[in-house]
């Protein structure tokens, strides 16, 4: 229902502005993070580091939109792009840590998506980092849905 | 509200800058180290068999680590040619390949036979002039190369039997092995006096020599 019909939304609306908030902090820390990756320590990303780039670079922007004019319709488009970038990243971490053989993994030049490049504290790895991220981005997409309550 | 643009605002300026920060730092950690690589492999920098330009008492001595297939080899070939005129006699030019293409090492290898009839730099002006003919990533032309030598009137008997020669590959493979032991990841590379610049273009390699020169 849209804000002008349903006075109560607005108020729906200022509800869900901190976990919007939280969902543009972490895929911006993750897009300036990636891309410190990559173009700072010059780390080239493998194939499936690119579709979960695809996936997290426009929730910085579609987030960012949505708290600048308190439009909610912003989590319809967060959603799909949360989803999917969460999807690549669970099958990314479950070929990282070989927890399905490698011999599907789709890469087959350049960078192979299972070389370690970075491995801090012997567990936080470029991959796992982006299925945290994803993780909290749905995470706060489901407080968000929770606060607006079944309007959508 | 616009408390509201305040935060968001102020997490952005907040995270931009540490990033910009990070990468300052992180970069001026990769030349310490590559200054610290470069001491450590001084002594591959220059060998007996590179060719060079310039006088030999020249107080600067600027290593290029080359790959005749290279763009930015190429854009920065008459960059290098311009310096050598501007501090002429007090800048000296070595040439190492680092043949990081298909088609390098066997334009580094008529190079080298051109080298012997007094016509290297001459051959590697053309090669570079023209490299958008014979270099081009999606066709490459290399069966070009020896055209570009029949031009300038070389022997090319003796280029094939020099650019084949057991000697020319070694050299060749020398001087990669060289690059790699120096740090050499991209090229073209420049050491000015053994200290590897962190950038390429005019501007820096001046600045680079200058500092030298002081």
């Amino acid at each position: 229902m849209r804000p002008e019909s349903n006075p109560g939304a607005v108020a729906n609306d200022d509800a869900v502005w901190p976990p919007l908030f939280a969902i543009w902090l972490i895929s911006l820390i993750a897009t300036l993070g990636s891309l410190f990756f990559s173009e700072v320590m010059r780390l080239p990303p493998c194939v499936l580091c690119w579709y979960q780039r695809v996936f997290m670079y426009p929730l910085v922007v579609v987030s960012m939109v949505g708290l600048l004019w308190r439009d909610p319709g912003a989590l319809r488009y967060a959603w799909p792009l949360a989803m999917g970038g969460f999807a690549v990243a669970v099958y990314h971490n479950l070929l990282y840590y070989h927890l399905i053989p490698e011999s599907i993994a789709p890469c087959t030049t350049g960078v192979s998506c299972t070389s370690r490049q970075i491995e801090w504290l012997g567990f936080i790895t470029i991959p796992f980092l982006s299925l945290v991220a994803f993780t909290l981005i749905v995470a706060s997409l489901v407080v968000c849905q929770r606060l607006r309550g079944r309007d959508r | 509200m616009k408390i509201d643009k305040y935060v968001m605002g102020g997490a952005a300026v907040v995270l931009v800058a540490a990033f910009l920060i990070g990468a300052n730092w992180y970069r001026s950690e990769e030349t310490a180290q590559a200054e610290q690589t470069a001491v450590q492999g001084s002594d591959r920098l220059v060998r007996p068999h590179s060719p060079t330009l310039g006088l030999a008492t020249a107080p600067v001595t600027l290593v290029e680590f080359l790959d005749p297939e290279c763009e930015a080899c190429g854009a920065m070939h008459p960059i290098v040619k311009q310096l050598m005129r501007e501090f002429d006699g007090r800048l000296r030019l070595v040439v190492r390949y680092m043949p990081f293409h298909p088609n390098s090492a066997y334009a580094a290898s008529l190079l080298e036979g051109a080298r012997e009839q007094g016509k290297y730099w001459e051959l590697m002006d053309v090669f570079f002039a023209r490299q958008h003919e014979w270099a081009g990533h999606a066709a490459p032309r290399p069966e070009l190369l020896a055209g570009y030598a029949r031009d300038l009137a070389l022997d090319m008997r003796q280029i094939g039997a020099t650019g084949t020669s057991a000697e020319t590959e070694r050299r060749i493979k020398q001087d990669a092995e060289d690059g790699a032991a120096l740090g050499v990841t991209r090229t073209p590379t420049f050491f000015v006096n053994g200290k590897p610049l962190p950038e390429i273009g005019y501007e820096p390699v001046r600045a680079a020599i200058e500092a030298a020169l002081r």
